[in-house]
């Protein structure tokens, strides 16, 4: 998805449409502010928010999170991929006990996560690679079986070994599927840790954004709660256009690969 | 995208969707008061919301026993159960329930934001304490900001009096405001008994009882240290306007006459009141005697310790309303006597 001119101003004609319903509906129904604050209220408490370093804090601290589940997925994703690589009856059994785990969202997991890993960060950041490392490997083991058989000749004619042809071959002709994956993992991990954070987190020194939301919540504070929402969206947007986007633009779209 | 939509009708669609979302949302605020006040016939349905837990043992015996249903002929009393005093006042403001029960400082939050809801009366006075397994952690001094503390969540009562403490001992309320753990109490108790990561978890009855039955706890605050005094655990509260005129009143005069006979009940330990409870609190007759014999554990309308902690929150930064009054906040001022 490219970001054009013209997709920018349909996007702020979006936006302005909201911001219209919203007022407008405010006013015609006469809403108290507890219930829909005025988008001024929202915009001034999301300033106050970032102005004090509060919101950023928090950003950096759920990322550190994500970045750390995300990593550990990944590389026991790619494990299990190399292993199911070596056998037949290795990938089976995987695939079967994927096909189990992977619909089961990592925040049904909560209970027993606190009963074994505790109530620490370690516990949040198994949730977010339970809920990484199975679409990870769905698509890694799609990935590796749909390199063409042709590419399998080519290396053996080129006399490759078999490392040389997994990091040479196949692993750019995966990169779409790596990509689909990481997506899905990046979609996924955001919103467990978010659940996660929402129902057990530290105060202040030790919260994600989750927990941003959760204080204000009981706070009441319920302009600060919509600013906590608004900045949830925006980041999870902004990592799925600019950031995915601009990996998609200098990997598969320059290779030709994407579809 | 092998299916294009036409743009114009996209962009329709999208102002469509948004409408009919707008047009939801402030629909459930319309509702505020669903029972407008009409005629002098009774109210259709009244809605009440309680927690869990064996402070709301009377509106438990009030329920199962139909006492409100029997004195509000015409009246559908509908009991609905919520996890935390935040979703009694999501739904108040949505317009989805009528009374709820709870403690003072999640009602005096909401009063400060402009809610203009009302305590009605009291429920119950309870054994807080904060107990821990750890056994070199002897008094709040010897938690060391790495240690883990568990309660229901910032803003209820547990966190104000842990806050209450922590000023008269060390002069900073917020002194452990950055090692607090937001845990429901169930998950709070198999956290801190399991040694999964919580040094202390600030427990109400009945977890207060099992958490202390268990092998190596101890208390090192209980509430009423806390708080320098008795106080009201959980109060009822009336939601915005409800109350106003005369068929809301009758249905909290008769919530009143209700609660007073279950309390009655139970303090005579009425077999069958008593064997209803330990059924749903899930413990032995016995087990249940037990607690129930627990002297800090007392049912009654009086309310205590409101004021106190008006002055406290204030104090403390929660509360920044500087017109709430005492009287204000109650229905009538005879619960505070």
């Amino acid at each position: 998805m490219k970001t054009t001119p013209r997709s920018f101003l349909r996007f702020a004609l979006v936006l302005l449409a909201i911001v219209i319903l919203w007022e407008g509906g405010r006013a015609v129904f006469n809403v108290s502010p507890l219930v829909m604050p005025g988008v001024l209220s929202v915009l001034s408490s999301l300033g106050t928010a970032l102005a004090s370093g509060e919101i950023l804090h928090q950003l950096a601290f759920s990322f550190s999170l994500i970045g750390m589940g995300i990593g550990i997925g990944a590389g026991l994703a790619v494990l299990a991929l190399i292993i199911g690589a070596q056998s037949r009856v290795a990938a089976e059994v995987m695939g079967t006990v994927a096909s189990l785990f992977h619909p089961l969202p990592g925040i049904a997991l909560l209970p027993v996560v606190i009963l074994w890993f505790g109530v620490g960060k370690m516990a949040i950041v198994v949730i977010i690679v339970h809920s990484v490392f199975w679409p990870l490997l769905t698509n890694l083991q799609a990935g590796y079986r749909s390199v063409s058989p042709t590419y399998h000749l080519v290396g053996r004619n080129l006399e490759m070994s078999p490392t040389s042809f997994a990091v040479r071959i196949a692993a750019p002709a995966t990169v779409p599927y790596i990509l689909a994956g990481l997506r899905i993992a990046w979609a996924r991990s955001w919103r467990a840790l978010i659940s996660a954070e929402m129902i057990f987190g530290a105060v202040a020194a030790h919260g994600g954004i989750g927990w941003f939301l959760h204080t204000r919540r009981v706070f009441m504070d319920t302009a600060g709660l919509f600013a906590g929402i608004l900045v949830v969206m925006l980041v999870g947007s902004l990592v799925e256009r600019v950031v995915f986007g601009f990996v998609e633009r200098s990997t598969i779209d320059r290779w030709g690969m994407n579809g | 995208m092998p299916f294009k939509i036409p743009n114009r009708l996209r962009t329709g669609g999208v102002f469509v969707l948004s409408l009919v979302i707008a047009l939801t949302l402030t629909d459930c605020s319309r509702r505020e008061s669903p029972n407008a006040p009409s005629a002098d016939a009774p109210l259709s349905t009244v809605r009440i919301a309680e927690q869990f837990g064996l402070a709301y043992a009377p509106l438990a015996v009030v329920r199962s026993r139909g006492l409100l249903e029997a004195r509000l002929p015409g009246t559908e009393v509908e009991w609905i159960q919520l996890g935390n005093a935040s979703a009694i006042r999501e739904a108040m403001l949505a317009g989805r329930l009528d009374i709820g029960f709870m403690g003072i400082p999640p009602f005096l939050i909401g009063a400060d934001k402009g809610m203009r809801w009302r305590v009605f009366t009291g429920l119950s006075r309870a054994p807080l304490a904060l107990i821990t397994t750890d056994p070199a952690v002897r008094s709040l001094a010897d938690l060391t900001p790495e240690h883990r503390i568990a309660l229901p969540q910032p803003g209820s009562i547990q966190h104000i009096l842990l806050s209450m403490a922590s000023q008269r001992e060390f002069g900073d309320p917020n002194r452990f405001d950055n090692q607090l753990l937001t845990l429901a109490h169930p998950d709070a108790m198999t956290a801190l008994l399991s040694g999964a990561g919580v040094t202390a978890h600030f427990a109400s009855p009945p977890y207060v009882y099992e958490e202390l039955a268990a092998d190596g706890t101890q208390s090192i605050l209980s509430g009423r240290e806390a708080f320098g005094g008795l106080f009201t655990f959980i109060v009822g509260v009336a939601s915005p306007d409800f109350g106003d005129d005369t068929r809301g009143r009758a249905v909290l005069q008769a919530l009143g006459v209700s609660l007073a006979e279950a309390m009655a009940l139970i303090q005579q330990r009425d077999s069958t009141v008593v064997a209803e409870l330990a059924g749903q609190y899930g413990v032995p007759v016995g087990t249940l005697q037990i607690y129930l014999d627990n002297p800090e554990l007392i049912y009654t309308s009086r309310i205590e310790g409101l004021g106190r902690f008006l002055e406290v929150m204030t104090e403390f930064g929660y509360l920044t309303n500087q017109g709430l009054r005492l009287e204000n906040l109650v229905l009538s001022e005879e619960v505070l006597r």
